[in-house]
């Protein structure tokens, strides 16, 4: 086991004082904490933040921390000093649950079963204690979300023995109903299905987060659907009928003369499915394309379009 | 499965329970607008899955960063928009890139 030095965790001088070891938290806190952070690996490094600042913060463990500090040697595996028993009486025990945290092997070294909260649920306030909560995200096709769709789910949920210490996460796998009309970010409930209560007490629940999968073709607006619809210039110009693909096969579009890049056609009801089971529509966004080589016939009909079309796109600019 | 058994409405007590939180603590949160249950009094108070999430956050914040309910409802708040923002962002991006030339 290595020997965790919290003060270079935290960023101060061992002898600082309690006020400076504050501040540094907070700061490393704020950047670190995985509700707010977006740096990588925020939530391995927030526990090592607040594991030394669950150390350094109380007189009492910080004392018997210096204490081993001394001992410890640069670069060598640690151990407890033969017959170390930990003085510290605890108290991790949070007053607003919320879930515990768990602490590194060398904490638990040090500290034991008196620092620690005794399994991931905060504290033990009774002999039973209902199992930690799942939460898992799962990728949704839009396709998907038309109708009801049976998933199969597969997970794992952590297990604490009845001592309160971790052990080997269980795998789990479900058939889930995924109603229709789900959405980006919806949580789901499984009751019943996250990590297993201790001394009798209830389960935690499974929560599947929907992530919709971006899509080749479809982007989505709330409960409607763009598709891009490339056009050569000559469609957009005299009109024509393409076929469009929607979620559940190909429509054939009418697309009006004069057709500009960048306008809409609405298809009513060619879009997800909302709660109450209606649909939105499905729009159709025009992109005018040209050829990416021309040959000299084509390039002769431009030049006569060039010379009869009075058309000036930019005449906004010369006003 | 049935779809009941899905949609998340838990009552005070339920939620309390689920949550891992002191019904004093819940009657402080809705106070500052954190958690906005359907139904007008506590009786009639239901939360859903989406709730549950945003309390445990914002105790996560409470106990780690030291922050009061009036902070908390702010940064919750401010988080919840960032969040919506980048998604928001990343689909203009993702349409965007239909449009342009690699």
């Amino acid at each position: 086991m290595e020997f965790k030095d919290y003060y270079k965790v935290l960023g101060v001088e061992p002898g600082a004082d309690d006020k400076a070891i504050k501040t540094a938290y907070r700061k490393l806190a704020r950047k670190y904490h995985p509700d707010v952070s977006k740096e990588k690996d925020a939530e391995q490094q927030f526990k090592a933040v607040a594991e030394a600042y669950e150390v350094l913060k109380t007189a009492e463990k910080r004392a018997e921390y210096d204490e081993l500090r001394q001992h410890a040697k640069q670069g060598r595996p640690f151990e407890p000093p033969p017959g170390w028993q930990p003085r510290g009486n605890g108290g991790f025990a949070d007053q607003f649950g919320g879930g515990g945290r768990d602490y590194s092997d060398f904490f638990e070294s040090i500290f034991g079963g008196a620092g620690r909260s005794r399994g991931p649920q905060g504290s033990a306030r009774s002999s039973g204690r209902r199992g930690q909560d799942v939460e898992m995200e799962l990728p949704i096709l839009l396709e998907e979300t038309l109708v009801d769709e049976a998933k199969k789910v597969a997970f794992q949920v952590p297990q604490y023995g009845a001592d309160g210490q971790p052990q080997a996460a269980l795998n789990k796998t479900l058939n889930v109903k995924i109603p229709a009309g789900v959405s980006d970010g919806e949580r789901i409930r499984l009751k019943g299905q996250g990590a297993p209560g201790l001394g009798g007490a209830a389960n935690g629940d499974l929560y599947l987060i929907i992530r919709l999968v971006p899509h080749p073709l479809f982007d989505v607006e709330a409960h409607n659907l763009i598709i891009t619809v490339p056009l050569t210039p000559w469609e957009a110009a005299l009109g024509a009928k393409v076929a469009v693909p929607t979620l559940t096969g190909k429509i054939n579009l009418t697309i009006p003369a004069n057709t500009q890049s960048g306008q809409r056609l609405r298809v009513k009801g060619k879009g997800l499915v909302n709660k109450l089971g209606e649909r939105g529509d499905l729009y159709a966004l025009f992109k005018i394309v040209i050829p990416r080589q021309t040959d000299e016939q084509s390039r002769q009909l431009w030049a006569q379009l060039a010379e009869s079309a009075a058309f000036d796109p930019r005449a906004e600019w010369s006003k | 499965m049935s779809n009941s058994s899905l949609t998340l409405q838990l009552n005070v007590e339920e939620f309390c329970q689920s949550a891992e939180l002191p019904v004093e603590h819940l009657l402080e949160i809705v106070e500052y607008g954190i958690l906005q249950p359907s139904g007008q009094t506590p009786e009639d108070w239901l939360f859903d899955a989406g709730a549950l999430a945003v309390v445990k956050r914002a105790l996560r914040l409470r106990r780690d960063l030291e922050i009061e309910w009036a902070g908390i409802a702010l940064a919750l708040e401010l988080m919840a928009e960032l969040e919506q923002v980048r998604r928001e962002n990343s689909h203009l991006q993702q349409r965007l890139s239909r449009f342009e030339q690699p």
